[in-house]
């Protein structure tokens, strides 16, 4: 093999192209345009937290938090007990915290299912079209004519083991039509792309035309939608478990915490509302974090 | 001289940035007289387009104004709040947009858009709107436009839409016409009868003309005057004829050069390629067998390529009293000689690209046999059509689409190889700095992605990746029409020195006979899926029989 030499004059050649845009600095200053949003700032801090919550909760709150102290029951919020107790004296602080270890979990596993199933499924739906988009997508419109609570509630007693791996279950497969539905429209225009039917003329064959062009090129959006996905299952999954379902007292959990409060109301209201807002915030702050992903990616189309 | 309506000075608009301000355009001065047309000429990026939105108030958020002065009618339109260029913009300077498809609003009838222009401008009421917007669709050259009042956009052609778009900028008899690229997006002929229209117009009204535009012949063909820009400065000014006889700026020099419109005989080609690389015909790593394998088609006696009586017709929906289906070619028959360049010229929906993707097996025909080398390809189908890959490939219109963002230009190069599983990585990694070396790209493009090459690299990429596997036939669908024209220039130079140096064949497609004319043998001229006139380039050139390929030879700017 002869390396062709090409007598070009030198005003023919290209000059060479800027530099590469992918460096830590350019990394770090798209991080610091993250970062001039305070609001953004503080979902980012949110969700560190509860992150930090789910994986080592021993750092936020250290002690047992199902040590009981009925000398101190149905303590208003103080320093010593900044969520104040329950009525068994537990600090309501630490149950929280180590709630987050049921929660999250659950709600990750939710996130995973939902847009494993449905990236696979609108990618087949959207590769294949004709009878096999036919099917799937009337399946995924069934999916979405049921309430996706309703579904979690009916999955969730089948599966009915009672813990919160079934919550997070029943929350994922309800959540796969909205993503199968966005996959199959990513899909749809990449297919029709210049380098698909390029890559298929340079020999590709279906599987590597899928796993290597369609599919890495489509799957933006849905990496946005994790996020979303991610607030909405920590909702749906300490819905479940204010329910009833999924974890059993005495093991905290988010959903149950706000349930066991609810008998308190009137006389204690922190042992529902603090939980309870944990869980706003938390679904608050994934929601502004997928919007700010969104935008990047508006921005650098 | 004509007295001067708008008059620029100075002007400079800058575009915020993270890297810091870029300089779109930097103290451009020139002037618009009464009834004249000013043609504004510059590459993709050279800020012609910034300067007409600038006239109109128009630029986007990240642009300043950073200096000058856009004197219009004796006021300083520069710094003019956005309340007040409301008055100015439609009613007194009106801008005909470049892209027809997107411009119109899809769900509103062409009348009630330009009965809105109308009312908007003061220049009719409820009452008169009707009748004067029948004589505006009228004075922009639609043929029935009470018909055309009542129809939706996506029932027009992009020739009746443009004009429609002329209809709204001519609703309130403005003084000044900007129009930016008004025939880029639309078809040679079609283009010719846009341009004489508008010229017509202006010339009975006494209207100023800003066409803005990226074709000189365009521009030397419609202009009393031509400014030539590049990144941001006017490089030329003058009447159209010295610019184009006595061009004093190097740059116009190399744009008329490259304006394939503009020579009078075909270029010679500039770039000579010395060596070949080895291999076989669809296996690069292959070693070269001393006579040809008889599977790819004996020898160079057998043509690369032999089409006949090809026909491809598309169901149409079910209607009542109509045509089932449409031919899109009819009976398209042509031979391509090894190592020889068939152009096939048309505008579009003669049926060019389905041809190709006929020929390219993406597409089933409905009658007539292809045949590569001896093999007859027309029903292969699975392992056979795959391996069919290998001696045909592929240069698509749009670098811009063609080239997956997500992968670097060596992973895009060796794709094919890949697919095949030719060669080590090592071997492949070589053939691509090989490749990208053919196409002289300088071996740092490997690690890029698409994103950070211009057009032109891209293409380059394009071609690469077409030419990886050694193919016998390369078929180019508009390789060139998405570039600018000097970059037109060097791509259609590249192609005539790669075949002279590798022996590839060529089946080039396109719109435009004066690209074709410099590259390819023979042409074909397709109209309404008919191939009307074929024979070899010059002489379809001297003398041309059907009137299709007439019409289509006189629609060539700057050819009068």
């Amino acid at each position: 093999m002869s390396v062709t030499d090409v007598a070009l004059p030198a005003g023919e050649r290209f000059p060479e192209p800027g530099p590469a845009p992918r460096t830590v600095g350019a990394l770090l200053r798209s991080l610091a345009h993250l970062l001039r949003d305070p609001g953004l700032a503080l979902a980012l801090l949110w969700v560190g937290l509860v992150v930090v919550a789910a994986v080592a909760p021993a750092l936020l709150a250290p002690g047992d938090p199902l040590a009981v102290d009925t000398a101190a029951h149905l303590h208003a919020p103080s320093p010593g007990h900044p969520f104040g107790t329950d009525r068994l004296g537990r600090d309501l602080f630490a149950e929280t915290v180590h709630g987050t270890g049921r929660t999250l979990p659950a709600a990750a596993l939710a996130t995973a299912i939902g847009l494993g199933a449905g990236t696979v499924l609108g990618l087949l739906a959207g590769f294949l079209r004709g009878a096999a988009d036919l099917v799937i997508m009337r399946l995924v419109d069934v999916l979405l004519a049921i309430p996706g609570l309703l579904l979690a509630l009916m999955l969730v007693s089948v599966l009915g083991r009672g813990d919160t791996v079934d919550v997070g279950i029943a929350i994922g497969v309800a959540a796969v039509a909205g993503t199968a539905r966005v996959m199959r429209a990513e899909v749809l225009r990449v297919s029709e792309s210049g380098f698909v039917e390029a890559a298929r003329t340079g020999g590709a064959r279906w599987t590597r035309v899928i796993l290597r062009h369609v599919l890495p090129n489509s799957m933006g959006p849905v990496w946005v939608l994790t996020l979303l996905l991610f607030g909405e299952a920590i909702l749906g999954v300490t819905t479940l478990s204010f329910l009833g379902f999924g974890a059993q007292p005495p093991t905290p959990e988010w959903g149950s915490l706000v349930s066991s409060g609810r008998d308190f109301l009137g006389s204690a209201w922190w042992l529902s509302i603090l939980p309870g807002t944990v869980v706003a915030l938390t679904v608050l702050a994934a929601n502004r974090v997928s919007r700010a992903f969104d935008g990047e990616r508006t921005e650098r189309r | 001289m004509s007295p001067r309506l708008l008059e620029v000075e100075d002007l400079a608009v800058h575009y915020r940035a993270r890297r810091g301000p870029v300089r779109a355009v930097e103290a451009a001065s020139f002037a618009v007289g009464e009834g004249e047309t000013v043609a504004i000429v510059g590459e993709s990026g050279s800020g012609k387009s910034t300067t007409a939105y600038a006239l109109l108030g128009l630029l986007p958020k990240s642009a300043r104004v950073i200096r000058g002065r856009i004197g219009f009618d004796g006021r300083d339109l520069a710094g003019l709040p956005e309340r007040r260029w409301r008055e100015v913009r439609g009613r007194e300077i009106a801008l005909i947009p470049q892209d027809p498809g997107t411009s119109l609003n899809p769900v509103q009838r062409i009348g009630a858009q330009v009965a809105e222009a109308l009312r908007l401008s003061g220049g009719a009421d409820r009452r008169t709107a009707r009748a004067r917007t029948l004589e505006l669709l009228a004075d922009a050259g639609l043929p029935d436009p009470a018909v055309q009042a009542r129809q939706y956009p996506s029932q027009l052609s992009g020739g009746m839409r443009q004009r429609a778009l002329i209809a709204i900028a001519i609703a309130a008899r403005p003084r000044l016409i900007v129009a930016d690229e008004p025939t880029s997006a639309l078809d040679v002929t079609v283009q010719r009868r846009i341009l004489d229209h508008i010229g017509a117009l202006v010339r009975e009204s006494g209207t100023g003309l800003l066409l803005i535009t990226h074709d000189l012949g365009v521009a030397a063909e419609r202009a009393d005057r031509v400014l030539v820009m590049r990144s941001g400065a006017i490089v030329e000014q003058g009447t159209a004829g010295e610019v184009l006889s006595d061009p004093r700026d190097p740059y116009t020099r190399s744009l008329i050069d490259a304006a394939p419109g503009l020579a009078k005989t075909p270029r010679p080609h500039r770039v000579r390629l010395t060596a070949v690389p080895g291999g076989a015909p669809g296996d690069p790593f292959a070693e070269p067998r001393p006579a040809r394998p008889p599977e790819t088609g004996g020898g160079p006696d057998v043509p690369v390529l032999r089409v006949e009586e090809l026909v491809k017709e598309f169901r149409l929906p079910r209607a009542a009293g109509r045509a089932t289906a449409i031919r899109a070619v009819d009976g398209v028959s042509f031979t391509i000689p090894r190592g020889r360049t068939y152009g096939l010229v048309g505008e579009s929906g003669s049926g060019k690209s389905t041809t190709a993707r006929l020929i390219l097996r993406l597409a089933d025909p409905t009658g007539g046999r292809v045949l590569l080398g001896e093999e007859d390809i027309t029903g292969t189908r699975g392992a056979a059509q795959r391996l069919l890959r290998r001696r045909m490939q592929i240069v698509q219109q749009n670098p811009f689409a063609s080239l997956d963002p997500r992968r670097s230009v060596e992973q895009i190069v060796t794709d094919p190889l890949t697919s095949f599983g030719l060669g080590s990585r090592a071997q492949r990694r070589a053939r691509a700095r090989e490749l990208v070396d053919l196409v002289a790209l300088p071996a740092s493009v490997l690690g890029r992605r698409p994103a950070e090459l211009s057009g032109g690299q891209r293409q380059r990429v394009a071609i690469a990746r077409a030419l990886v596997l050694n193919p016998e036939l390369v078929v180019c669908d508009e390789p060139v029409s998405a570039l600018d024209v000097s970059v037109q220039a060097q791509i259609l130079d590249l192609l005539a020195a790669l075949q002279a140096g590798l022996g590839v064949s060529y089946l080039f497609i396109s719109h435009d006979l004066a690209v074709v004319r410099h590259i390819a043998d023979e042409v074909g001229v397709l109209h309404r899926g008919r191939l009307v006139e074929s024979g070899p380039t010059e002489e379809i050139f001297a003398a041309a029989r059907h009137g299709h390929t007439r019409e289509l030879l006189d629609a060539i700017p700057g050819r009068r």
